[in-house]
């Protein structure tokens, strides 16, 4: 890893390149709040990165802008560059954005109880993703592989079930496989584990480390939880009030903050355990 | 079968009203619904309503003068026509309003009473309040209010108190259903834990905490009450169940029928009359539900 | 079929017969608080034989104490004796049956028009990116249901059959036929159907907002899908199922709403039957009537039931298993 990830070495055009992205997003009639202001990120084929802050701190709404599900309303006002392996998104066409959504960018939620449409077999949930991103022809068994994957051995018993019948981290896991399913070039996670029981985060995130590995994929993950970045992105954004604050490998913004929103991060981490460089290495094991 | 109605957002036969947010969100709401023309519009027919039934006999024809000619259309001297009976049309409909806004003043009043009182205590304390809540819901989502009034009315003999209390017996629970959703939902809220913690006794808390802050969802189902109980003593007078006493607007065009393809106006003009009234007030209690819960959610 | 299963048809059923039993003494209080002499009061203001007086007292054991009243009350319905209709000279039974069919002729095809009706309406508004058409659709649904049934009725026939002569005012069929006339329904049921398909389109409106409101269709856009798509896939379904309920309710004021509707257009069903009931005073038939649409309330009650737990893919699978989440 060189001293700045700016500076390419090997692929001429990252797979994602945003630019002084800016997000409007209305809140009554007549009002609006600047979620976005002048962001700018970078991920190539194959990386890792992440993208942390806290609330408010407008991350959800960028990948929300990269990958297309911001609400479709003339209010909502977006501006800047979103380049997809070159590809220009911002003003691009709806047809452009749903072959985006269909087969180049997998998205991962958050709350595994409310993003599965209740009344449908998780596995027609996942097939439905796998068609969308390849077209037809495929069967069952590709949908197994997938749940699988995504870390969920039984999979032609639970392709069966309806999301009710299924724990937390297990929909979880459905989510995860609807966004594998499609074979992306890049996985956007956001807050994948947050609401998830302390113990079932770790097996979960665990299942996105193989998956992501398995496929080759890119992974753009937000968390506000600084020891998942530890475990698994080779870089880091830090996001603060709609601006990108800080930024470097993970290395570099553990070990060397350079912003002081990053360092009270870092403080409240590191309050959690003795030896802050224990905390880096983690149970995810080193990268 | 409540069962499976609880287990989806299954809409209870009373308008879906949806809760409302609680605090300072409140006071903007309140700015936003009064500031709204077509609000204003609204309130300001139902007030005049008001002033044409109860204040407009004193400037207009007697109603029970038969000394006009019998059946005449719409003319200098009766604005409105004249009835079977020689009777002024315009001066009846005041009368007629007069008892069919008082009516539905009363029901939405004891409805109101009734229903913050039971709906309060069942959401709040649950118990015996909530079990008696809930079967009578149940039963009057089931059969329609509007036979049982009717054949209580029929059977016990039509008079404006007994139908009054009538109506209120079958429309109470519904208003109940959205006051103990709404205490409910705000007895679950950080501040009522810390009005407990603090010693309040629990009463004083419903009373003082919790009611204030459920009253605009609350407020929206009495003005949609309003309605409903106007055209339930409509439909009641209608088939000659109204007040023999007390001629309603419903009662008007209980007459009108033999003269349906003589004089059109005996049943253009108290059906209109209904119509304007009740289609206020419901578009009120429509506006009111939209300020309470902005509509940004539809912005996908 | 399992225990779960069971239990809820169990359940199912005793509310209904505790529906039907509350009713029944509804009914019952109101004949006690009833003014006047309880013979008149049950058979209208005809003049009795006092044979037919002693018979009455016998029958319905006037001159008992109350819970023996009450008993000989309820012993009668359950016998399927509900009484006899000293002013139509028939049983009251015959009566009633003789017109149900006739309401139901009216009643069916309104809730038909009435609940496919609003939910393309409701679907429409609540998919339209039209503020001024879905402002229309909310507008005229409000409008539908502060209009008084009977009163929009009579303005039908004023303008249809006095003023244009294109449809029949009055009865089934024109005097010569017998049976039901097509043209004959047309006023009827549109009058009917108004109310229902405003309350109904208003519900379908907003469940359906509130349904692609829901964070999987987030997921489901994150697909790629396109919107026809999303709708048919994800929306549908979950809107539909809480209008099964609402449909099935519905039923109940569709009669209710007939009750006016009959007279007004003097079709002879049940409703009109129950008017002219309450007219004499001829209070059997008035409960008669009440009964018998109390247990087909009842008996819709429990087809809804049946057809939601086929439609809900959920409960079926709930049967299925006895099993709860996995860990």
């Amino acid at each position: 890893m060189t001293d700045n990830p700016f500076v390419d070495s090997g692929d001429p055009i990252p797979l994602l390149q945003v630019d002084r992205l800016g997000v409007r997003l209305p809140t009554g009639r007549r009002s609006f709040v600047q979620a976005v202001r002048s962001v700018g990120l970078t991920v190539r084929a194959g990386e890792r990165v992440g993208i942390v802050g806290e609330s408010g701190s407008g991350k959800s709404v960028t990948v929300k802008a990269i990958s297309g599900l911001l609400p479709e309303s003339p209010l909502v006002g977006i501006e800047g560059s979103i380049r997809l392996a070159g590809q220009e998104l911002v003003g691009a066409g709806r047809a452009a954005w749903q072959d985006v959504r269909a087969k180049r960018i997998g998205m991962i939620f958050q709350d595994p109880s409310s993003y599965l449409n209740p009344t449908m077999r998780v596995g027609a949930q996942v097939r439905e993703s796998l068609l969308a991103g390849r077209g037809s022809g495929r069967g069952a068994d590709e949908t197994y592989r997938f749940l699988e994957l995504a870390g969920l051995p039984d999979a032609r018993e639970v392709a069966e079930r309806y999301p009710f019948e299924l724990s937390g981290g297990m929909r979880q896991r459905i989510l995860i496989a609807i966004a594998l399913a499609k074979q992306p070039e890049l996985i956007i996670a956001d807050e994948p584990t947050t609401a998830l029981d302390a113990t079932v985060q770790r097996q979960v995130l665990r299942s996105l480390d193989e998956s992501v590995d398995a496929l080759d994929t890119a992974l753009l993950l937000i968390t506000h939880d600084l020891a998942v970045v530890a475990g698994l992105c080779d870089r880091v954004y830090v996001m603060y009030r709609g601006e990108v604050v800080e930024s470097g490998t993970t290395e570099q913004i553990f070990l060397e903050p350079q912003h002081e929103y990053t360092k009270e991060l870092l403080r409240c981490v590191r309050s959690l355990s003795d030896d802050s460089t224990d905390l880096y290495v983690s149970s995810y094991g080193a990268r | 079968m409540t069962e499976i109605a609880e287990s989806t957002p299954s809409a209870p036969r009373t308008q879906s009203v949806t809760t409302a947010a609680a605090g300072p969100g409140r006071q903007s709401s309140a700015r936003v619904f009064f500031s709204s023309p077509s609000t204003i519009v609204l309130l300001a027919v139902l007030f005049a309503m008001v002033v044409f039934s109860f204040l407009g006999p004193l400037v207009s024809q007697s109603p029970s003068d038969t000394g006009f000619t019998v059946l005449s259309p719409p003319n200098g001297a009766n604005l409105a026509g004249t009835d079977s009976l020689g009777r002024d049309l315009l001066s009846r409909l005041m009368i007629g309003g007069q008892v069919s806004l008082f009516v539905g003043a009363a029901v939405a009043v004891i409805c109101l009473t009734v229903a913050v009182t039971i709906g309060g205590l069942a959401g709040f304390y649950g118990g015996v309040a909530d079990a008696v809540l809930s079967r009578v819901s149940e039963f009057f989502q089931v059969i329609p209010g509007i036979i049982l009034a009717l054949v209580a009315v029929a059977m016990l003999g039509a008079s404006l108190p007994l139908i009054i209390v009538i109506l209120s017996l079958t429309m109470w629970p519904g208003v109940a259903r959205i006051v103990r959703a709404e205490c409910m939902r705000i007895a679950e809220l950080g501040y009522v834990e810390s009005s407990r913690a603090a010693g309040f006794r629990p009463l004083r808390i419903l009373w003082s905490d919790v009611l204030p802050n459920a009253f605009p969802p609350v407020l929206v189902a009495t003005t949609m009450t309003i309605g409903r109980a106007i055209l339930a003593e409509s439909s009641l007078a209608f088939l000659g169940l109204g007040d023999a006493n007390a001629p309603s607007w419903g009662a008007l065009l209980y007459e009108a029928q033999a003269y349906m393809q003589s004089a059109w106006w005996l049943t253009v003009f108290p059906g209109v009359a209904i119509f304007i009234v009740v289609l206020a007030a419901n578009l009120l209690g429509d506006r009111l539900n939209d300020s309470l819960n902005p509509t940004l959610s539809r912005v996908k | 079929m399992n225990i779960a299963w069971a239990m809820h048809a169990l359940r199912v059923l005793l509310s209904s017969l505790l529906l039907i039993l509350v009713v029944i003494i509804i009914m019952f209080t109101l004949l006690e608080l009833a003014p006047g002499d309880p013979v008149q009061s049950l058979v209208g203001q005809v003049p009795v034989s006092e044979a037919f007086r002693a018979e009455m007292a016998a029958t319905y054991g006037l001159d008992r104490p109350l819970p023996e009243r009450f008993l000989s009350y309820v012993g009668n319905l359950l016998t399927g004796n509900l009484g006899y209709s000293y002013a139509n000279r028939q049983p009251v039974v015959d009566l009633i049956v003789a017109r149900l069919g006739n309401t139901l002729v009216l009643t069916l095809p309104s809730l038909v028009i009435s609940s496919c009706g609003a939910i393309v309406l409701g679907a429409f508004a609540a998919r339209t990116r039209s503020r001024a058409a879905d402002g229309t659709v909310s507008f005229l649904a409000v409008a539908g249901f502060s209009l008084p049934g009977f009163w929009l009725a009579l303005l039908l026939i004023m303008f249809f059959s006095v003023n244009l002569g294109w449809l029949p005012a009055q009865g089934m069929s024109s005097f010569a036929s017998s049976g039901i006339s097509p043209t004959h329904l047309i006023l009827p049921v549109i009058a009917l159907s108004a109310s229902e398909l405003a309350f109904k389109t208003r519900i379908m409106r907003s469940t359906m907002i509130e349904v692609l409101g829901q964070d999987y269709i987030d997921t489901a856009r994150s697909k790629g899908l396109s919107p026809f798509q999303i709708l048919r896939r994800h929306g549908l379904l979950n809107s539909m199922l809480p209008m099964v309920s609402v449909i099935g309710f519905s039923l109940g004021y569709t009669i209710a709403g007939a009750v006016t509707i009959e007279k007004v257009f003097g079709w002879p069903g049940m409703g009109s039957l129950l008017y002219s009931s309450i007219q004499t005073g001829d209070n059997l038939v008035v409960m008669g009537i009440l009964l018998v649409l109390t247990i087909t309330i009842v008996i819709v009650n429990i087809l809804t039931d049946i057809v939601y737990g086929l439609v809900d893919p959920r409960i079926r699978a709930r049967m299925r298993t006895r099993r709860g989440a996995d860990a």
